[in-house]
């Protein structure tokens, strides 16, 4: 089902660009597009559906009826390196660069140059020291523009790309997907929310988006309509930003946002009170540490949260990546199994029995030495496996699967769909949803865009009920208090005249 | 998307051959020096389902397995907005780079003697000397995804190939369908019960199970039911042929009827797929059981449609190549060391309207060993009066008589050069009148020296007109002409066909012709073709012999020699 604007965009043919706010089912209008998209078309040609993260991707893949095998569906540094730097290096530096790369983003260059040189020598792709640099998108324009080949083989063969989360993009990024657009004339989606830009930190610039938003040769649609979220959450949002501020709606029942002035004696017991425990709810933290003794007191005070850690696999960035966290997955969760494993296995045709019989295989194996504890077999094994589907391991990796699979802390990392309650970083809750979201306003001072921004993402996570505390005494919550003031002020509006203001203290 | 050469090596009965190609081409030669090996080699690369059956040791050149089988095929991919050209290079990826315009797939197998088979394995590029092994999924190699072959042949069996097809042909899945289809099994479950009450059904199923239960002793029981119950609607309909003003079914009776029925059906399984594939047709003696007339509207198909784009095909018949037009004609030949010619041949411009009397004489000349070309339909008739007296099987030694009529000898002599085919031309001592000057040019000495490319000839202009001059002009030559003769088998009249006949026969001619009042030459030149058959139906052997034996008919000699 698609409301009248999502039939619009997903019917509108060449660019386009798509602004579209948190709950405006975002994933669903793209998915659908796409679909709608590949139907029309009746020549070879394909699409390309570009995201920011495994997950995303992973989830139009799902999402999607299709046969997607001839379309790529993947991360953006994936279509960059898998599309351009691999296949045409060697077009434009030279034989020398006609090799089996892989990437290791840990490893570190100041210029170009030692890039470059890493890659020859090293076979490795790695990243910028300065993380506001982009080494891969430099490097896949590059090539792009000095590679007739390469223009000739991407005309060839895609109609249409797709970008999601356009607002994370960096410069570099943008820089590419315009050269795309403009010079190979390929038609050109990209859906994406400013006020969702939680990455400037590491280099998203969001004026790229709206530049876009400004040009002649894009059609555009603004998806404003929140599915996600109750009209009294959609108005405390909706107020947070200038271009949705005119969205406000009165109602008349205040219970869903509630503010609870609190002492840091005092806020488990006061925020309790206000929750469902029948119904999912999530504590958003900025920091790490904020979140495990979050969800520590919380159990404490006979509400139980689950903290999600990150795990010690989740921040490796090479090509296995995916391979580790299917191993992990197949210990960890009990009906992930030998065939949820094959199907993860990248650019793999379902349904190969030799290389299902060699994972069955080796998983046994793997589950042998882990009984064992037997951690040097453990990591051969898993070396053995990657050996066998071509990836490149290492070591330490190999490790922290181990220790990821062997410590129960790190288990619900992979199962937080089935847990009731949960705290966890506001920048891990990205794309995801619950009933009920409680936020520290400690962790927002709204001085800056970027700030405001935070807090949009964070708030909007909530379907039904947004818990804001207040904790008194605190600096940053004073500043909180003071900006949020002024922001609703702009629409003449009090905090007591869109959210219930309790005092527990 | 242009294809561009072919080189098979260690191939079945290919040693090493290296053949130019273009998108359509048609292979003729006589039999067993391997038309169908050839588009095997094609099958190889392009067909998964062939290359899927492996190398036998039998398909290495004269059982050499040690040296590997290679089939390689060039294409031009330069044209960088042609579809096609995109559908490869889509695939193609970084194995081609920046300025490089032809794209090489090649297949190779080495045999592997333990496992005694060779297993192919494919791989391309734009760099003939570095190519990249080509990814492979299963059996499908990524050049699968590209392209669809068409294999047609010879004797294609139209209900083979429907069964074989049905899913794809017949697709009922609209909702009205699910009823009908209930009702059908409905049907299919009347009919059996009614089959298992006939007496005789019953009689047989109690006396067999006893008789079964003979070899084997087990509790079962045998019923006879109809096969469409059993195993399906799609096993058992078959396309019948309803003529519009005919009410009864043939059961596509004939063979002919069938052969274009498999074409239709080859038309739409063609279609599925054709903007996502490029569709490669590899068509073998498609003649076989088709009329003249038949393969002449099969011809037109072939080479005007523009499905058949991509077309590989061998043939016997001059039928089928009754409407061709740029065309790649390629001529396999000599059994022992197989060797191949291949030209070209474009109907030039000038005569696009009467491109099938231009074809007619060329594709049988294709066919033949050796061609004599002659000026028109008189020679035509007269020689092969001759021949056949004399050589009674002239035509199946090989030899054809082609009369050039008004398009001149070159656009066929170019064809017949280029497939290496034997050819004599006889040709007229013609002159022609300068406009306003009383001089003449010697228009069958230029024409000569115009085919040899060098002037051996004089070409002087001269004073007088006439068979003498003519005769005159001829013997002051004579000896450059026999020179010509030898060594270019270019053989012109002393004057033209009457005059030079009148030489040898004029005595019998005037017997023979009694219409004519001793003006044979007249007569003949007066209604060419009629009066020359009426002279050929009263030659004797003997006439013939003198005729054959004669100077002024040396080429006759020469064409059976």
């Amino acid at each position: 089902m698609l409301s009248p604007i999502q039939k619009e965009i997903v019917e509108l043919p060449g660019n386009l660009i798509v602004r579209a706010s948190a709950g405006t089912g975002k994933t669903h209008t793209m998915v659908s597009k796409i679909e709608y998209d590949i139907a029309r078309c009746h020549t070879h040609k394909a699409v390309a559906a570009i995201t920011f993260t495994i997950k995303a991707a992973a989830e139009i893949k799902d999402r999607l009826t299709i046969d997607t095998r001839n379309h790529f569906i993947g991360t953006n540094n994936s279509f960059a390196i898998e599309e351009i730097i691999k296949p045409f290096m060697k077009d434009v530096f030279g034989k020398d660069y006609k090799l089996d790369m892989s990437t290791d983003y840990s490893v570190k260059v100041k210029t170009f140059a030692e890039g470059l040189a890493k890659i020859k020598n090293e076979q490795t792709l790695c990243s910028y020291a300065n993380s506001k640099e982009n080494f891969i998108f430099k490097l896949a324009l590059e090539i792009l523009q000095k590679s007739k080949a390469c223009q000739l083989y991407l005309k060839a063969k895609y109609f249409k790309i797709y970008v999601d989360e356009y607002q994370d993009c960096d410069k570099d990024m943008h820089e590419l997907f315009m050269y795309i657009c403009e010079i190979l004339n390929i038609d050109t989606f990209v859906v994406g929310d400013e006020k969702q830009s939680i990455y400037m930190w590491r280099g998203a610039y969001p004026k790229a988006f709206m530049s876009i938003w400004d040009r002649e040769d894009f059609s555009k649609k603004f998806m404003r309509d929140n599915f996600r979220s109750c009209q009294q959450i959609q108005n405390y949002s909706n107020l947070l930003c200038d271009e949705t501020r005119d969205l406000y709606k009165t109602v008349d029942d205040l219970s869903s946002v509630i503010v609870i002035c609190t002492t840091l004696s005092n806020w488990v017991a006061s925020v309790t009170q206000h929750l469902d425990p029948n119904k999912k709810c999530a504590l958003l933290r900025y920091s790490k540490a904020n979140s495990e003794t979050g969800a520590k007191t919380l159990s404490d005070g006979g509400m139980e949260f689950t903290y999600i850690p990150q795990t010690p696999i989740s921040e490796i960035t090479t090509d296995a990546a995916w391979l580790y966290n299917a191993i992990a997955k197949y210990f960890i969760l009990p009906k992930y199994s030998a065939y949820d494993f094959r199907d993860e296995i990248p650019n793999e045709v379902v349904g190969n029995k030799r290389i299902l019989n060699s994972i069955k295989k080796s998983l046994r194996l793997l589950d042998e030495w882990i009984k064992q504890e037997d951690t040097s077999a453990f990591v051969k094994q898993v070396e053995l496996i990657a050996d066998y589907l071509g990836y490149d391991t290492k070591e330490e990796h190999c490790k922290k699967v181990y220790e990821t699979i062997c410590d129960p802390k790190f288990h619900p990392a992979f199962n937080m769909d089935e847990l009731k309650r949960i705290a966890i970083t506001f920048h891990s809750s990205k794309g995801l949803e619950f009933e009920q979201v409680v936020l520290f306003v400690s962790d927002y001072r709204l001085s800056s865009e970027e700030d405001i921004y935070n807090h949009y993402v964070a708030a909007t996570r909530a379907k039904n009920k947004l818990i804001l505390v207040y904790v008194d005494n605190d600096p940053i919550a004073g500043q909180f208090q003071m900006n949020i003031n002024k922001i609703l002020g702009k629409s003449s509006l009090k905090m007591k005249d869109v959210a219930t203001v309790v005092n527990c203290y | 998307m242009k294809f561009n050469e072919v080189t098979i090596k260690n191939f079945r009965n290919f040693e090493d051959i290296t053949i130019s190609l273009t998108n359509k081409n048609v292979l003729f030669g006589i039999n067993d020096v391997g038309k169908t090996n050839f588009l095997y080699a094609l099958r190889f690369l392009f067909d998964k389902d062939v290359r899927r059956q492996n190398f036998s040791d039998t398909d290495y050149y004269k059982k050499n397995t040690n040296t590997p089988i290679e089939i390689l095929v060039s294409i031009d991919i330069g044209d960088t907005e042609d579809g096609d050209s995109q559908k490869l290079r889509a695939k193609l990826k970084g194995a081609i780079l920046s300025g490089q315009d032809k794209v090489y797939i090649k297949v190779k197998a080495t045999y592997d003697e333990k496992e005694m088979v060779g297993i192919p394995v494919l791989y391309w590029g734009g760099d003939v000397k570095d190519l990249e092994e080509m990814k492979v999924h299963g059996t499908f190699f990524e050049i699968d995804y590209v392209f669809n072959v068409f294999y047609i042949d010879a004797y294609v069996d139209l209900y083979t190939l429907f069964k074989k097809n049905a899913n794809t042909l017949l697709v009922n899945d609209k909702e009205q369908d699910k009823e009908i289809l209930e009702n059908i099994q409905k049907a299919y479950d009347d009919l059996n019960t009614q089959i298992s009450g006939l007496s005789g059904i019953k009689a047989f199923e109690e006396r067999i199970a006893p008789e079964y239960k003979k070899y084997r002793h087990e509790e079962v029981s045998v019923s006879v039911k109809s096969e469409i119950a059993v195993k399906g609607l799609y096993s058992n309909i078959v396309p019948y042929i309803k003529q519009d003003s005919d009410n009864s079914l043939y059961p596509t009776s004939g063979e002919g009827r069938k052969k274009l029925l498999v074409y239709a059906i080859f038309d739409l399984l063609s279609k599925e797929d054709e903007e996502k594939k490029i569709n490669l047709f590899l068509i073998e003696e498609p003649e076989n059981h088709l009329h003249r007339s038949m393969q002449i509207a099969l011809s037109h198909i072939l080479f005007h449609d523009e499905k058949y784009q991509y077309l590989f095909m061998t043939t016997h018949s001059p039928y089928v190549l009754a409407e061709m037009d740029r065309v790649n004609l390629i001529r396999i030949y000599n059994a022992d060391k197989i060797m191949s010619k291949s030209a070209l041949y474009n109907v030039p411009a000038e005569f696009k309207t009467q491109r099938k009397m231009l074809n007619r004489g060329l594709v049988e000349a294709v066919f033949a060993d050796k061609v004599l070309l002659v000026e028109g339909p008189s020679e035509n008739v007269l020689f092969g009066k001759i021949l056949s007296e004399l050589k009674p099987f002239f035509e199946a030694d090989g030899i054809y008589i082609l009369p050039v009529g008004g398009f001149g000898f070159r656009p066929y002599f170019k064809i017949l050069d280029a497939l290496e085919i034997d050819y004599i031309i006889k040709t007229d001592n013609d002159l022609k009148k300068i406009k306003g000057k009383e001089k003449y040019s010697v228009l069958g000495f230029s024409r000569l020296n115009n085919y040899i490319g060098e002037n051996l000839l004089p070409t002087e202009p001269i004073d007088e007109s006439g068979v003498e001059a003519k005769r005159k002009l001829y013997d002051s030559n004579r000896e450059t002409l026999d020179q010509i003769r030898k060594k270019h088998a270019l053989y012109l009249s002393r004057c033209s066909l009457e005059e030079d006949l009148d030489e040898v026969l004029h005595d019998k001619m005037v017997e023979y012709l009694p219409q004519a009042g001793g003006d044979v030459i007249g007569y003949l030149q007066d209604a060419k073709n009629n009066h020359m058959v009426e002279l050929v139906e009263k030659l004797t052997q003997e006439d013939c012999t003198r005729i054959f034996e004669h100077y002024n008919f040396a080429c006759l000699k020469k064409v059976t020699s």
